[in-house]
């Protein structure tokens, strides 16, 4: 006598499985690891050379900016992007008929990008001050590292939401490209968002990233000039709206998928 | 035996439509709509095989991929195991497999094992079963030897065997295999028919599609035939014998008949069908016959001009439905 | 005894066959609203997001005036280097790279005759982003100065193109060229000039740049914006033109050896 197995799907064990097969396939194929180490070094050496005139805090700024960029790109548009490359594959279909929610699938792959953006954000670190000859002034090096991971966190929640995307459509990764430093931009990652036109505020204020940057620059950069509401209010904006974005995150999935489902494009490449 | 929630059919569907519109064009875009299914009634009872064959592009993976949920259907329902594939996907899944074969489908970069340990992560297989499970499936398969080599290096046939073995890893109650022995060599096709068996056996539903005509006879006690989107016919292969006007069928080739003798031929006893093909100089004449009142001896009678008759008298195929059917459809 | 003529595409028709048809292959061709968005959209943010940040750093309106022109020229590489690198992945993710390599077309015909299109769009991004660079930014761009800025980034965009098409021919061997497309793509952005001078790059690095296209491209834009004389244009269009045919001259070299060594290994079908 045999027992269909597969009625007990564990959320967090998919969500690992999802994590390994991302480490696996990053292995196989570890040629990505360049434009991944690369891409920091770049963007702290451009950053660096253009913060020099900014003052006592530049380096900070350029280690924070180049940082940011390069967490941005992997992990908010990593988990996209392996996503397009399940289309690609032709396993995004077995995935979705599978008995988990690709919700927790797309979950396992943001940890990895989590991950793998922080390896670039220390590689950018490390260059920066190389180069400038010390590291940074920090008032409080702990509570640093805790708001970047919390920068980080809120990332990932924007990186899930935007997976969906490239459920929704095969052309995500070409929205994506062009999108790519609109996002950088309005979500104030290399510079504060108030430097933008006041009508585009409301803009950058829906994505949880903003806040979280601008209460991380509070605390790193002493006299600071970011949102006039300050610190605690920018905390509570990052919790509200990334608490918001991954409660969200599991009926836009279940939307994206049933539309999917619906016009037949699941198998599109 | 497996255990399963109802008794009712495995699966039942009535008035399923599958439209798809696409667009194409550079400025100005056409929008065409193409119908794959047009209202398609099916039952299949549980615990057996039931064969899906039809013409490439009749709508066969379509439907097996609206059972399966990968699609809803733009009007119509599906029931599986009594479940609306619609609304209760989330029961469904778990209980149901999907092979869909071809290159893609596999992660080429990680091995066979690796592809198979993440879907039964995917699938929930408790963790004290799951390596002996992965084991089991891919030594049912013939490919314990290759499990912990990158897919890329499998050849096509691996493929489509680490294909089906994902498919059953979660031992579903219900199979979905499309095109199975697809790629496969005699040997594998065969092993691959055999743990077919062995499945239902085992109580899992199989729901097959296949351009292979014998091995829907072998395979199949009942089947469908779908073409351009409409169910055709669907009974046991001997039922469908007598619907294309009989289970017997006489062929015969020579050089140039007439009218009036393929008219004569229609009007032998238990002749049904008689249609006519030509084969370079010569003409093959295909008859059905209905009865045993007509034998090959009486064709010959019936064609005195054409002394060196080549005459064939056998049974009717599956083949044979298939063909006439389609073609009856089409025109 | 009957001799049997096999038909053979001649290399013009081979040519425009491949660029007519190649781009269309490539998903975002297929969609005006995406080859608008490379063209109008990505210079335009990338150039915004850069003066930003050359503003925050205490940069002078002709610093961000300097980045903004720097930006506009270099995202010539998305329609360049990129998309010519993503044809041939393209090919390698349908199945059809191994189809076309069995025909006896002429090679030289199929590779260059999908640098067509991008060519033409990397004009069609440049000329936008100079566009935004004097509109929005202030560059200024005298009028006297069109021709040589027209032949300038006429030059620029066949020498990206053969840079992305050398690339292009590495990806018959790698799985995967759009690794290299995002190196060059970051490298640029550092080496070549485009948000401050190359002259403030160690020597070293400064060899390392003068070695992209894009580096003289980009001298080249400035030298005409700025009124240079036709002398020193001249000199910059030679070297541009010298990049432009060592990048087309080696793309057709790799794309065959590593043909040869993609058909020995098997990684031609691999991706």
């Amino acid at each position: 006598m045999s027992v269909a197995l597969g009625t007990a799907y564990s959320r967090r064990r998919s969500t690992f499985a999802a994590l390994r097969l991302s480490v696996l396939l990053f292995m196989a194929d570890p040629q990505w690891l360049i434009p991944s180490m690369i891409a920091p070094v770049i963007f702290g050496l451009v950053s660096f050379e253009l913060f020099r005139g900014y003052g006592t805090y530049y380096l900070t700024y350029a280690i924070l900016g180049a940082g940011m960029m390069s967490m941005w790109g992997q992990t908010l548009y990593g988990s996209g992007w392996a996503t397009g490359q399940d289309r690609e594959f032709g396993t995004l279909e077995p995935t979705i008929q599978a008995p988990t929610p690709y919700l927790y699938v797309v979950l396992g792959r943001v940890l990895w990008n989590v991950v793998s953006g922080l390896i670039g954000g220390a590689i950018v670190y490390l260059v920066v001050v190389a180069v400038a000859g010390g590291p940074p002034a920090l008032p409080d090096p702990a509570a640093f590292v805790v708001l970047f991971l919390f920068v980080m966190l809120t990332l990932a929640a924007v990186g899930v939401v935007f997976a969906a995307f490239y459920v929704y459509t095969r052309y995500a990764g070409f929205i994506q490209n062009i999108g790519e430093f609109a996002f950088y931009i309005g979500t104030g990652c290399m510079f504060p968002v108030v430097f933008l036109p006041f009508w585009t505020n409301p803009i950058s204020l829906i994505f949880p990233p903003t806040w979280a940057l601008d209460a991380l620059r509070f605390e790193a950069i002493p006299g600071y000039q970011g949102f006039s509401w300050g610190f605690w209010p920018d905390i509570a904006g990052a919790v509200a709206t990334t608490t918001a974005y991954l409660a969200l995150a599991g009926s836009f999935f279940h939307r994206v998928e049933r539309h999917v489902l619906e016009e037949g494009t699941l198998s599109d490449y | 035996m497996v255990l399963t929630s109802s008794d009712g059919p495995a699966i039942e569907t009535h008035g399923i439509r599958r439209v798809f519109e696409s667009r194409k064009g550079f400025l100005f875009r056409e929008r065409t709509r193409t119908e794959a299914l047009r209202g398609v009634d099916l039952t299949v009872e549980r615990g057996a095989i039931f064969g899906l064959l039809g013409p490439n592009g009749a709508g066969k993976t379509t439907l097996t991929k609206i059972l399966s949920t990968l699609l809803l259907p733009t009007e119509g329902t599906a029931l599986v195991l009594g479940h609306d594939v619609r609304k209760e996907t989330a029961w469904l899944r778990p209980r149901m497999g999907l092979v869909l074969g071809g290159e893609r489908g596999l992660y080429n970069r990680i091995s066979g094992r690796d592809n198979l340990r993440y879907f039964a992560d995917l699938f929930g297989i408790p963790l004290a079963e799951r390596d002996k499970r992965i084991r089991e499936v891919l030594e049912r398969v013939d490919l314990a030897h290759a499990a912990d080599r990158r897919v890329e290096e499998f050849s096509r046939g691996m493929k489509q065997r680490l294909h089906l073995a994902r498919g059953i890893l979660h031992r579903p109650e219900i199979l979905f295999l499309d095109e199975p022995t697809m790629g496969l060599d005699p040997k594998s096709a065969r092993e691959t028919r055999k743990l077919i068996r062995s499945l239902v056996a085992d109580g899992v539903t199989i729901f097959l599609t296949t351009h292979y005509m014998f091995e829907a006879e072998e395979l199949c006690p009942r089947l469908a035939i779908l073409s351009e989107g409409r169910v055709v016919a669907r009974d046991t292969v001997d039922a469908l014998r007598t619907l294309v006007g009989g289970d017997r069928t006489i062929e015969i080739e020579d050089y140039g008949f007439d009218d009036y003798e393929i008219e004569g031929l229609r009007r032998l006893p238990g002749v049904s069908y008689v249609v006519s093909e030509e084969f370079g100089p010569r003409l093959r004449l295909t008859l059905r016959v209905r009865t045993l009142e007509t034998t090959a001896e009486h064709v010959r009678q019936a064609l005195p001009a054409h002394p060196d008759l080549a005459l064939r008298d056998r049974r009717t195929s599956l083949e044979d439905v298939y063909l006439q059917l389609v073609t009856e459809e089409a025109s | 005894m009957s001799s049997v003529t096999v038909p053979r595409s001649s290399f013009l028709r081979t040519f425009w066959t491949n660029a007519v048809f190649a781009p269309r292959t490539t998903l975002g061709f297929m969609r005006v609203d995406f080859v608008l968005g490379t063209v109008f959209i990505i210079p335009l943010t990338q150039m915004a997001f850069f003066a930003f940040v050359v503003r925050l750093g205490g940069g002078d309106p002709s610093q961000i005036q300097f980045t903004a022109l720097g930006n506009a020229v270099a995202t010539v590489t998305y329609s360049s280097v990129f998309s010519v690198c993503q044809t041939t992945d393209s090919e390698k993710w349908q199945g059809t790279l191994e189809h076309i390599l069995v025909t006896p077309a002429s090679r030289l015909a199929l590779y260059f005759g999908r640098g067509l299109i991008p060519i033409l769009i990397s004009l069609a991004t440049v000329s936008v982003g100079l566009t935004y660079a004097a509109v929005l930014f202030g560059v200024p761009i005298p009028q006297g100065t069109i021709p040589e800025l027209a032949v300038s980034v006429v030059l620029t965009a066949f020498a990206m193109v053969g840079f992305g098409l050398l690339l292009g021919g590495v990806a018959l061997y790698l799985r995967t060229s759009i690794i290299l497309g995002n190196i060059f793509l970051f490298i640029g952005l550092l080496l070549s000039g485009v948000n401050f001078p190359a002259s403030a790059l160690p020597p070293a690095l400064q060899y390392v740049g003068d070695a992209l296209p894009l580096t003289w491209g980009l001298t080249a834009i400035r030298a005409a914006t700025a009124g240079d004389s036709l002398g020193t244009l001249a000199v910059l269009w030679g070297a541009i033109a010298l990049a432009a045919a060592l990048s087309f001259g080696a793309a057709i070299f790799l794309w065959q050896v590593f043909e040869r060594r993609a058909l020995s290994t098997g990684s031609i079908a691999r991706f």
